[in-house]
């Protein structure tokens, strides 16, 4: 805020700092890309909110319409055992293949990991449960306007349980780019690819090039 | 070849930086974004805005996008839920919308969204008419590049208050307006369909215009803007009003600094008479709008609490409650984080986005750290600061109308209730935030001040860029 240029700022000082700020970016921000895992290939869209009624030993709960993501090799449902881990058995049906995964629902968390064979290709399916001992609950939303992922309770819809999709192993963050970018594209304008995200962020890093420019070129 | 001046480039970079987020985030995936296409889209396709008597809010080709994205009720809990982003999904919409042809004229009901004027709306509207032979999709992107248009324009105004606050300091400008083209959630809001950018822009080119006015003398085209930037402003959004204080500050200081010659001041007042007359007596009949718009969420939300009420509560969103007060807010809630620090600088999508914690950390630490430095600048400088206090105060007041208006329109008793106030409605006054943080370089001293400001701008376009990333695997990872 002052009319008087003081003494010019050693360039040095000004390449140090960017320079400092830039290794800490790239240090913090790829041991981030590298250190997180993933393994969600993508869920049924139906977000854990309420809790659901429990599934009672010798009833069946099917959930149909699941779209089972390419690469998928494991399926968590929102479903928490008792005081003791509840063995459940699932039967997951598409296109006429059936594969049988065991899993024990854990006390206290809707986190029951079923894994079976790795798809190759997206496809849908339905899967059903069914419990040796009572299963407290699930975890999902009530009925609401949509069908996918309704559970059948006997048949009978009683609300939305939360699935969701997974990959074993869980891959890094960075790893998982590409297909994020191939992920992004899809609904958006017409011209809009996976080539546009990369081109992104080259945009990105010009841009941050040429604010910085400026900078230096305003202290020169 | 001429080299571009620093400002075109900086406004460049902020319409590309706002552009990106604009292709990050899924469509409707941005705070009401749904009413404000549907906003858009009426006003695109009928020349009006929406009405109180027509019945669905969204056309049904706005409405076919939604369900074939499955993801409006799913990203919402982006952290919890995330689609199977199948490309069979997109084909099966493409195909629907081949061969349905959903109508495009069948909307315009009533929504959160058409309490608000035409003003910003008119901008996504016509890049939606300039692309109407494309796919929707195509054109809701033009829409959001639209808004990220007017985001960066923003950024020129605050670049031009800046330079006539220090005119002679050259980076000072450039850092501000970086520092806003780099803000996260202010670059994300620009690129998306939202009238908090249109209020964003009115508010810096008022501010622009203010400051400009002390500094130089109030002429006729200076008048003219201020008038048309706050009756427009405030018909783009009626948070606008936050600044019918400032503005009335600012006049007082031009009479007070010998701004006598008449003719602005006729020009000023005959401009907002004639915008305000339009309005009331030609566009709003015509359209069955009301005179003003009404507020938006903070009507629905707060109960009058009466003015000790109001102010018990603007205290208790920044410090404990006083003995005496009645406790608004529930134990554990911390407000002045929460809007200031976690959504002012990291919330994104509805919400359903939020950085990691240490990075909020780091947000709460460096805020402090640029107000005290602030302090301390404007000590230092105190010979500059004594031949601008007009300006300076009435910056100040700007940010404290801003502040206050937006929790005074939210002030609700009831300490169960969730917080309503978003980061993005203190925006009005981003010109302030980033003066105040030029300023905050002075406090290093005039020597260390460009560094610190470099440094600065390289931290937000990093925090930038790590926001776009973290947002980006969030959703698509």
């Amino acid at each position: 805020m002052t009319q008087e240029q003081p003494r010019a700022v050693p360039r040095r000082w000004v390449v140090a700092a960017v320079g400092t700020v830039a290794l800490l970016f790239v240090l913090l921000v790829g041991g981030w890309l590298l250190g997180t895992h993933v393994r969600t290939t993508g869920t049924n869209s139906v977000a854990p909110r309420y809790p659901l009624p429990a599934l009672a030993p010798g009833h069946r709960l099917c959930v149909a319409n699941l779209d089972l993501p390419k690469n998928t090799n494991a399926l968590r449902l929102g479903l928490a055992g008792g005081p003791k881990p509840v063995p459940v058995e699932l039967r997951l049906v598409t296109a006429g293949q059936t594969r049988v995964a065991h899993a024990e629902a854990p006390p206290g968390r809707y986190d029951t990991v079923f894994h079976f064979a790795r798809f190759d290709h997206a496809t849908t399916g339905t899967a059903c449960l069914t419990a040796r001992a009572t299963l407290p609950s699930g975890a999902g939303q009530p009925l609401g306007d949509g069908s996918e992922g309704v559970a059948l309770y006997d048949g009978k819809p009683q609300g939305l349980i939360t699935v969701a999709y997974l990959h074993y192993p869980s891959r890094n963050l960075l790893s998982a780019l590409p297909a994020g970018a191939r992920h992004a594209a899809l609904f958006r304008a017409g011209f809009v690819g996976a080539w546009t995200y990369w081109l992104l962020a080259l945009a990105v890093l010009g841009c941050w090039i040429a604010g910085i420019r400026v900078m230096l070129r305003s202290l020169a | 070849m001429r080299r571009p001046r620093a400002v075109t480039v900086i406004v460049l970079v902020a319409f590309v930086n706002c552009a990106a987020w604009a292709l990050i985030v899924p469509y409707f995936q941005a705070p009401d974004e749904p009413v404000h296409v549907g906003y858009a889209v009426e006003l695109a396709e009928t020349g009006h805005p929406p009405r109180q008597d027509r019945g669905n809010p969204y056309s049904s080709e706005v409405g076919f996008l939604t369900g074939g994205l499955a993801t409006f009720r799913t990203l919402q809990f982006a952290p919890e839920t995330r689609p199977p982003w199948n490309p069979a999904a997109q084909r099966n919409y493409e195909a629907q919308v081949a061969q349905k042809h959903p109508a495009r004229k069948d909307g315009g009901g009533p929504t959160s969204a058409s309490v608000h004027g035409p003003v910003y709306y008119a901008f996504p509207a016509l890049a939606y008419r300039i692309f109407y032979g494309a796919s929707f999709t195509s054109r809701m992107l033009a829409m959001r590049l639209a808004s990220a248009l007017l985001a960066a324009l923003t950024v020129a105004f605050v670049y031009g208050t800046v330079r006539e606050l220090a005119p002679r300091v050259r980076w000072a400008p450039a850092a501000a307006a970086l520092l806003v083209a780099f803000q996260p959630v202010y670059s994300f809001i620009g690129g998306m369909v939202n009238t908090d950018v249109g209020v964003n822009l009115a508010a810096a080119i008022l501010t622009y215009l203010m400051i400009r006015a002390l500094r130089r003398g109030l002429t006729v085209p200076l008048a003219i803007g201020i008038a048309a930037s706050f009756v427009l402003g405030a018909l783009a959004k009626v948070t606008m009003l936050a600044y019918l204080p400032v503005g009335a500050l600012a006049l007082a200081f031009m009479l007070w600094r010998r701004n006598w010659d008449w003719r602005p001041w006729a020009a000023m007042a005959v401009t907002g008479g004639a915008l305000i007359a339009l309005w009331g007596l030609v566009v709003a009949p015509a359209y069955h709008h009301t005179f003003l718009p009404s507020p938006g969420a903070g009507a629905s939300v707060a109960a009058p609490l009466g003015r000790g009420g109001t102010l018990s509560y603007i205290w208790q969103i920044f410090f404990p409650p006083l003995p005496f007060m009645h406790h608004d807010f529930a134990p554990g809630v911390h407000p002045v984080w929460d809007v200031y620090i976690v959504r002012a600088w990291g919330g994104f999508g509805w919400l359903d986005v939020i950085l990691p914690h240490p990075v909020f950390v780091a947000i709460g630490i460096a805020v402090v750290l640029a107000l005290l430095s602030a302090v301390r600048g404007l000590w230092l400088e105190r010979a500059a600061v004594r031949t601008r206090i007009p300006e300076i105060l009435v910056l100040l007041f700007a940010a404290a109308c801003v502040i206050g208006s937006t929790h005074a329109a939210f002030a609700r008793a009831n300490p169960g209730a969730a917080l309503q106030e978003q980061g993005r409605y203190l925006f009005p006054a981003i010109t302030v935030g980033a003066a105040t943080a030029i300023t905050a370089c002075y406090g290093l001293g005039r020597r260390l001040a460009p560094v610190a400001g470099i440094s600065m701008v390289a931290v937000m376009m990093g925090l930038c860029g790590f926001a776009q990333l973290y947002v980006f695997s969030t959703y698509f990872t």
